[in-house]
């Protein structure tokens, strides 16, 4: 069989290598189950490792929050150590369908709260790049596993960032699609107007190709819509394309010296491939982008998290009476992040402040959707860095919940939209890898696979980490 | 006490009624919607709140409510909204109900019952469309020392289609706030909308009441009484918690804000009263659920397809007949068949009797009968022998009914059939005809009755009546 | 304004059924101040004229036909729970 190295395979690749008999689905697995146990016990990038499966189809590792069937889904936290779900979350049945076979259950933050992972419940996932930093998160577990060599692609599900900031942190390609585009149906509910799954992928084509997988309408979300049809991106120019490059994303106060150094060269890059590259404005969506998620999200997530009961599934402590097995059980299985997202939302959506807080919120989100629909009447796609910071070392902001939710300054307020996001990485800053952010307006992810792809081309960024590269 | 004038108070009473939808399946999932079922036989990741479940809302649930806030003449709402009421309960898997808040399905409406007084119109505040809770059991653990108890659950009854519908406060007597839960049962029994059955859980009610000083229209702290599970066990709860409230208030006192949590098993045992924290619900709009903008058309359609409501209808007869053969008819659902029967000819009066009656005592469903063959019947009546009557009336609901060969037979009244056996019967009571005649005129019906007898019910009882009279009058001379 | 009092923090924690030691409330306490601090100035813009939005796509009439599906079996509906008592789920007294 043909040697295969985890590090650089593609999706693309593998699929021809399996199709032209080059190798077997068995063997492909057994190369991934190598490099998960060479390098995961460093990384912990996996919270479970399938055994080898009879399908032969090519691997693929789903983030923890998604519902596999028979298969432990913990979302990171104890209060679900054990559940093993009896149905398939509509993504996993279409991976499954289309003949992918599971390798594992990726770590996340808990509930898919947090820009980290260190607040998963089983340890935090280290950045390949460097193991003393975090990978990003919530999604850090799948970024990690793509960056590594432990999956060819992975399932993420994005609120705020959680799938643009991992991979950007972690130097790969993620793609948050428009809201809508992708069913929520057996993904652990964090933010039900801001969920979304999405693919986590080596490189664009690879992306666009998971997602052509997930996408559609599914009769199991109703909040989910027809897509158009997906092409995979070939063309290596940006002729025509309508560029805009947003002040307060770019310029925002906190993003170092290094990230904006790449991200402006990318942007200097995209001009050199024929693009139309302009300044705009977003004033209102990053200055009170941040403000507006932590109201709509944690009040979202606070109803979604009181199902946590103890009555039909996962952890349940003693109590003498119902009220207070509830109140033990949620104190002992839930971690500090999701305590006080629920206390946070409980109080946004509490009588007297409703209309303050969270009534509030939903107005500035039409005010930030508002100003993105003008941007887009004269731009095909922004351009921004992700994250504000190349990966930081663990630990470093555990400390200090507004720093860590500072992270994802610029990658909320398009969540808060709907709208689309991919990362792709556009260089290093300190040795490690800095992400564009390209947004798009609803339904534009051709445009993004598109100006991805030949952006990818020109940047020619090496993907494997620096330490791995033989 | 209550009435009109100083020193009297007015009842104040509103209702809160909760029925639920007969759709094939519940509101969420397409569980089936089905009452007995094994536990927890009709559940899925959806209604056993799963993590990663979804709610895909039933059309045909929010069709049904639509037309039920029709026959309530409610407005529709151009824009619809399910919202989410946060509580922890074991019966609440997602610890929050998916129900309406601010932008409910129907609002605006009324519901006027009829009354031998008069028309009482009463307000219909709003008709909102919700899930059901599932079913919670209490128990005791046997062989426990402490007699400590557990709660069991069973999820089947979770997610069921529910309409709540709350009055304005627009009662003033318990016997109105029967006539309208009875009211209200038969408008959605008719409209094909739920069983709503008492007993089963398909329609529940809970009453709030008040009083004030009768001529004021202030509103002053009511309580909830909750758990009465007949209307006659609402009326006599509503009418013992009057008394009550009237009670303190003329002794000065005032009334607290409680609950009264009835027994249902018990209609006279006093009810445990709780003083129920006010609860924050934070309700906000579920984000898993789109927004309801029920087209024009269906609107239209809908409200085409609601037919004249019992309340029109006993109206409308009572201008034929009395209101109380009116209510009868309607409220036993026989006024379809006795407008049938009259058209056929029949005398709305005797018709009206006859079916509030016999009719109605033969157990035959109304839809099965022939209306041409009943009215021959009813023609025919005073002729008949009361037997054949019956049992004509009893087979009138069978395939191919005719009522001829019952009506060939006539009751005997002829004088020559009956003498030899009128004779006969006053020779074998000669001593109860003697004391009839020495003035114990009761004893005829005795006489009658024996006759009726040995004609095996075939004698016309009126002409028997007359002819022993007249015989053993005879004898006495 | 933003700053939440200790009292309330035991209010929302027992509306979320959450019990909160000593120590975990203190802390609490302080990281939703500053984070209401932060959220707070929502209210700086002029929203007057602003609808709320719910849904980022508009979609609107999202239902289904009222035709039955499989349920779970009892195996599958049972699998996870904490307490089974034949065909219930079992909690302590409610």
């Amino acid at each position: 069989m043909t040697a295969v190295d985890t590090f650089t395979l593609t999706a693309e690749e593998a699929k021809r290598l399996l199709e032209a008999g080059e190798v077997s689905g068995a063997e492909l697995y057994q190369a991934y189950l190598a490099a998960i146990g060479e390098r995961d016990p460093e990384l912990h990038a996996y919270l479970h490792v399938c055994d080898s499966p009879a399908a032969e189809g090519i691997p693929i590792a789903i983030k923890d929050v998604i519902s596999t069937k028979g298969v432990p889904t913990t979302a990171g936290s104890k209060i679900l150590e054990h559940y093993v779900p009896v149905f398939d979350a509509t993504v996993t049945a279409r991976c499954k369908a289309h003949g992918l076979v599971l390798l594992g259950k990726t770590n996340t933050d808990e509930f898919a709260m947090g820009s980290s992972t260190e607040n998963s419940a089983y340890g935090p996932t280290h950045n390949p790049w460097d193991p003393t930093r975090v990978p990003g998160g919530s999604g850090g577990g799948s970024a990690a596993a793509v960056t590594a060599g432990l999956a060819p692609w992975a399932l993420g599900s994005d609120t705020g960032g959680s799938i643009k900031q991992p991979s950007a942190l972690c130097g790969n390609v993620g793609l948050r699609p428009t809201y809508g585009t992708v069913s929520r149906y057996g993904v652990v509910a964090f933010a039900s107007s801001l969920d979304q799954v999405g693919p986590v992928a080596k490189n664009v084509r690879d992306c666009a190709l998971l997602y052509s997988v997930i996408a559609g309408r599914d009769d199991n979300d109703l909040t989910t819509v027809e897509v158009p049809e997906v092409e995979l991106p070939t063309a290596q120019d940006l002729a025509g394309v309508r560029v805009g490059v947003p002040r307060e994303l770019n310029d925002a106060e906190g993003i170092e010296p290094g990230v904006r150094d790449a991200v402006q060269r990318a942007i200097r890059l995209a001009e050199s491939l024929g693009a139309e590259v302009d300044e705009c404005s977003l004033p209102r969506s990053v200055e009170y982008g941040l403000a507006c998620y932590y109201l709509i999200a944690p009040a979202e997530a606070s109803s979604n998290l009181a199902r946590y009961d103890g009555v039909r599934y996962g952890l349940r402590e003693q109590g003498a009476d119902f009220r207070a097995m509830v109140m033990k059980t949620r104190d002992a299985g839930l971690g500090d992040e999701p305590k006080r997202r629920i206390m946070l939302g409980t109080y946004a959506l509490s009588s007297g402040y409703y209309d303050a807080y969270y009534g509030t919120a939903q107005k500035v989100r039409t005010v930030i959707k508002r100003e993105h629909d003008a941007a887009f009447e004269r731009f095909d796609v922004l351009l921004s860095p992700t994250s504000p910071t190349v990966a930081f070392p663990l630990g470093a902001k555990v400390g200090d919940p507004l720093a860590m939710y500072l992270n994802d300054l610029l990658t909320i307020p398009s969540c808060m939209a709907g709208l689309p996001g991919l990362n792709i990485p556009c260089g290093l800053s300190e040795g490690l890898p800095v992400g564009l952010q390209l947004v798009g307006a609803q339904f534009s992810e051709n445009t993004l696979f598109r100006v991805g792809h030949a952006l990818e081309g020109a940047l020619g960024f090496d993907a494997v980490p620096t330490r791995f590269r033989r | 006490m209550t009435g009109v004038g100083p020193g009297t108070w007015e009842p104040v009473i509103g209702l809160e009624i909760h029925v639920q939808l007969k759709t094939e399946t519940k509101m969420f999932c397409r569980c089936r919607n089905h009452y007995g079922s094994p536990p927890n036989t009709n559940v899925c990741p959806v209604c056993l709140a799963f993590p990663g479940a979804l709610p895909v809302p039933n059309r045909r649930a929010i069709e049904e409510t639509i037309k039920l806030g029709h026959a309530l003449g409610c407005t529709i709402a151009e824009r619809a909204v399910f919202h989410r009421k946060s509580y922890f309960y074991p019966d609440l898997p997602k610890a929050y109900q998916i129900s309406q808040y601010d932008e409910p399905l129907c609002a605006g409406g009324s519901l006027t019952v009829p009354t031998a007084a008069g028309d009482v119109r009463i307000g219909i505040t709003r008709a909102h469309l919700e899930e059901d809770a599932a079913k919670n059991v209490h128990v005791a653990e046997s062989g426990r020392l402490d007699g400590a108890t557990a709660t069991l659950v069973d999820f089947n009854r979770g997610g069921t289609p529910l309409v709540e519908i709350v009055t304005e406060p627009d009662l003033h007597d318990a016997d109105t706030a029967k006539r309208f839960l009875q009211l209200l049962r038969q408008t959605v029994m008719e409209l094909g909308l739920s069983d709503a059955e008492l007993d089963k859980g398909s329609m529940r009610f809970d009453v709030n009441v008040s009083v004030r000083p009768a001529g004021t229209d202030e509103l002053r702290t009511r309580t909830e009484l909750k758990n009465m599970n007949s209307f006659n066990f609402a009326a006599k709860g509503i009418e013992r918690e009057i008394a009550r409230q009237i009670g303190i208030y003329e002794a000065g006192g005032t009334v607290d804000q409680e609950t009264l949590h009835f027994d249902p098993g018990n209609e006279d045992s006093a009810p445990m009263r709780s003083k129920e924290e006010a609860q924050d619900y934070r309700y906000f709009p579920d984000p898993d659920l789109v927004p309801v903008h029920p087209p024009v058309e269906l609107v239209d359609r809908l409200r085409g397809e609601i037919g004249e409501l019992p309340g029109s209808r006993i109206r409308r007869i009572a201008d034929t007949l009395s209101f109380y053969d009116a209510d009868v008819l309607v409220t036993g659902g026989l006024d379809r068949l006795w407008s049938d029967v009259v058209a056929a000819g029949a005398d709305p009066k005797e018709a009206a009797n006859v079916l509030a009656n016999q009719f109605v005592a033969t157990g035959v469903a109304p839809s099965a009968v022939d209306p041409a063959e009943l009215a021959k019947l009813v023609d025919a009546r005073a002729q008949m022998p009361r037997a054949a009557f019956d049992k004509a009336l009893a087979k009138s609901g069978d395939d191919g009914f005719s009522a001829e060969p019952y009506l060939a037979e006539k009751a005997v009244s002829d004088a020559s059939e009956l003498d030899p056996v009128i004779d006969r019967v006053l020779a074998a009571n000669a001593a109860q005809a003697e004391q009839y005649r020495s003035g114990k005129q009761g004893l005829l019906g005795f006489f009658v009755g024996q006759v009726m007898k040995e004609t095996g019910g075939k004698a016309d009882p009126r002409a028997v009546n007359e002819r022993v009279r007249e015989k053993l009058l005879a004898a006495g001379r | 304004m933003a700053k939440i009092s200790k009292e309330e923090v035991l209010h929302v924690a027992r509306l979320a059924r959450l019990e909160l030691g000593d120590d975990e409330i203190v802390r609490l306490q302080e990281q939703l101040s500053d984070i209401l601090q932060a959220v707070s100035r929502v209210s700086e813009l002029d929203l007057s004229d602003v609808p709320p939005t719910a849904h980022p796509l508009d979609v609107q009439n999202a239902w289904a036909e009222d035709v039955p599906h499989e349920s779970l079996s009892a195996d599958e509906a049972f699998a996870n729970a904490p307490d089974r008592h034949d065909d219930h789920f079992r909690v302590p007294p409610a």
